[in-house]
């Protein structure tokens, strides 16, 4: 009977085996940013020519000059969203929320492009408008030039500045929901673009730009996608 | 039998009880020339004169008539692999062709299980008189998850309204089945013919066995990507996570009926080792009693008269906000339950039995037994199915707070099994 039982210990073991996994963690990282038609502006300093006589020279600076072009261009856009991300363990069917903002906390990056110099404008003595610059409403330069006395908040992604990192193990998926603030709801921000923000989310694996499952981008006002990527 | 039935302990101690109440008469008896000597294993080999000059049949050795016989049980480790079980839990989507979709089936491993024989031989020569015992579960689990590639069908539920995109497919699945037998049998086997080196029995008896069988299955959506339920949205809204869509398939059936079969035994080496084959065939006839049970789930709209409105996929709607809320608010989901089950069919069941086996004597009446089985009991189990179901119209709210619209079924479908058990096994044998 030992015998028997000992062969039955062995035959049972031959039948189960655990193959043990070899990868290591991995990171993902999330993206989002926005899109929306803008207009341009040309943004150029305004100085006085406070001599008496007046001489022609420039000199003291009174405010910024915003003139609006009839030129609209599509560009990265603040705008606001709601996002929450979640994991679900390899061998599991179980969501666990690893990050959630408050409503419309998060606000995709401005279009940071450097904005281009261009000729100065004509002046109107003893005003002057010099050093001019063509930007565009999304853009910093312009908003803290062109909007005083609006606060803008620094971009942000889940309280991360403009990407979200989250370490997974060996299948795990990673989910990322989002939702934009909705056209009527925003303040200020609002008018800036004249088209409904078009938000697009980037998935990276340990550095390489991944496809998830599900949608990475939505056009219409106030809505959203959710995306997951899988670590194989 | 029914004793018998309870459990490998009680056979083991009721064989001991008898093998302790037969030392006395084994002491009386002629060593070497043990009365009845089953087929297979059984008897010990050493103390019947076995083979030496059998040609002829045994001569009628003087015996001493104890009103009994030899007492004989043997003790085998079975390792069976159950098979043809069509456990069937999805199928598997190509991507790329639309033809070739695989399917999952949950397979079986092989398990120990003790097969016991035991009984006595009447004297005179008259015969033996045989009882075997077998019982072997199997329960496996197979699952399979990829989130966000729904790739699975969900071949065991109703149908209707499976999958979070109403398409049919989950992105995960798991599949648990159990499967039991349990084997009893009385025979009365007597010799047949016995020749140098070969000798045969023939044998009846009586059967009786029950198998239950079950599948089930439960298909995930782990990541629906549905549209974010995100502020304006009233969130969280943990009631709209799909729930996965369960199946349950599940038959039990109970036969008896009479048997018959064949066992020959061929001497390998001077008396101390055997080679056994025999085959056995059984009718059955018994009862059938199926189970099916299936819940899918939709996202719909209830209106204030109780009318329900299914919200198609993709499910971009829930996106749709204005300054009073989302649509998504209105969303509920809605379990849609159908089962059937059918009591106590009258099915009829038959098993054919075949086994090899090598024996050595390697203690005066002990034996040590090696060998390989095959068992297949057809139509012993069935799967029940609802091929048709209809939509019912009333909506009822579980004591959890789900919300059930029934299916009601149309038409059934019945799919007959069987399984087939084989594998080797090893044991001991001990005569008195």
């Amino acid at each position: 009977l030992a015998t028997i039982a000992a062969a039955s210990v062995l035959g049972s073991l031959s039948c189960s085996t655990t193959q043990p996994t070899s990868a290591g963690p991995q990171v993902v990282a999330v993206t989002a940013s926005a899109f929306g038609l803008v207009q341009v502006f040309l943004v150029y300093e305004k100085f006085e020519d406070v001599s008496q006589p007046p001489d022609g020279v420039p000199d003291l600076f009174r405010a910024y000059e915003c003139v609006p072009q009839n030129q609209f261009v599509s560009v990265s856009i603040p705008w606001p969203y709601s996002a929450e991300a979640a994991v679900i363990r390899a061998g599991t069917v179980d969501e666990i929320i690893v990050a959630a903002s408050e409503p419309f906390s998060n606000l995709t990056p401005y279009d940071t492009a450097t904005p281009q110099p261009v000729s100065d404008l004509a002046p109107s003595p003893p005003f002057y408008f010099i050093n001019g610059v063509q930007t565009t409403t999304a853009s910093p330069f312009f908003l803290e030039r062109c909007r005083p006395g609006v606060t803008f908040e620094p971009s942000n992604i889940l309280g991360q500045p403009v990407v979200f990192e989250f370490e997974l193990a060996q299948g795990d998926t990673f989910v990322f929901r989002a939702r934009k603030q909705l056209i009527v709801d925003a303040s200020p921000y609002a008018q800036i673009p004249l088209s409904v923000p078009d938000m697009t989310a980037n998935f990276f694996v340990d550095g390489r730009q991944v496809t998830p499952s599900g949608t990475t981008s939505d056009s219409q006002d106030g809505g959203g996608f959710t995306a997951s990527v899988s670590t194989r | 039998v029914r004793w018998l039935a309870a459990s490998k302990l009680a056979v083991l101690v009721g064989l001991a009880s008898l093998a302790l109440a037969a030392t006395p008469i084994v002491e009386a008896q002629d060593p070497e020339q043990p009365q009845g000597e089953t087929p297979e294993k059984e008897t010990p080999p050493e103390e019947a004169p076995p083979a030496p000059e059998e040609a002829a049949p045994k001569p009628a050795a003087p015996k001493k008539d104890t009103g009994l016989g030899t007492f004989f049980f043997e003790i085998d480790d079975w390792i069976a692999q159950p098979s043809g079980l069509e456990y069937r839990a999805a199928t598997v989507r190509n991507p790329t062709d639309p033809w070739e979709n695989a399917v999952a089936t949950v397979e079986q491993n092989g398990a120990p299980g003790w097969y016991l024989r035991g009984g006595f031989g009447l004297h005179d020569d008259v015969g033996d008189i045989v009882l075997s015992y077998y019982r072997h579960t199997e329960d496996r689990h197979l699952e399979s998850l990829t989130p966000g590639e729904f790739l699975y069908g969900e071949i065991t539920t109703a149908g209707l309204f499976a999958g979070v995109n109403l398409d049919g497919l989950a992105d995960g699945f798991s599949a648990e089945t159990v499967t039991r037998i349990r084997d009893f049998r009385v025979d009365f086997a007597r010799q047949a013919f016995e020749s140098k080196g070969v000798s045969g029995k023939w044998l009846v008896g009586y059967r009786d066995m029950s198998h239950y069988r079950s599948l089930d299955t439960a298909y995930f959506a782990i990541a629906p990507n549905l549209p974010p339920i995100l502020p304006p949205a009233a969130s969280p809204r943990n009631d709209l996570i799909p729930r996965p869509d369960t199946a349950q398939i599940s038959s039990s059936y109970e036969g008896r009926g009479l048997e018959a079969g064949f066992d020959v035994r061929f001497k390998v080496w001077r008396d101390k080792v055997w080679f056994d084959t025999g085959v056995v065939m059984a009718v059955l006839q018994g009862t059938m009693s199926t189970a099916y049970r299936s819940t899918t789930h939709f996202y719909g709209v209830v209106d204030q008269s109780g009318e329900i409105f299914i919200v198609p996929p993709p499910y971009d709607s829930f996106n749709e906000c204005d300054f009073q809320g989302c649509f998504v608010d209105s969303v509920v989901q809605i379990a849609t339950p159908v089962g059937v089950q059918d009591q106590s069919q009258s099915e009829e069941g038959s098993i054919i039995e075949t086994n090899l086996a090598l024996r050595y004597r390697f203690w005066k009446t002990a034996e040590f037994v090696v060998g390989y089985r095959s068992a297949s009991y057809e139509n012993v189990g069935q799967d029940l199915r609802t091929a048709e179901v209809e939509v019912g119209n009333q909506l009822i709210f579980a004591s959890d707070g789900t919300l059930l619209l029934r299916l009601n079924p149309v038409t059934l479908e019945r799919s007959p099994r069987s399984v087939e058990y084989e594998g080797v096994y090893f044991g001991v044998a001990f005569g008195f």
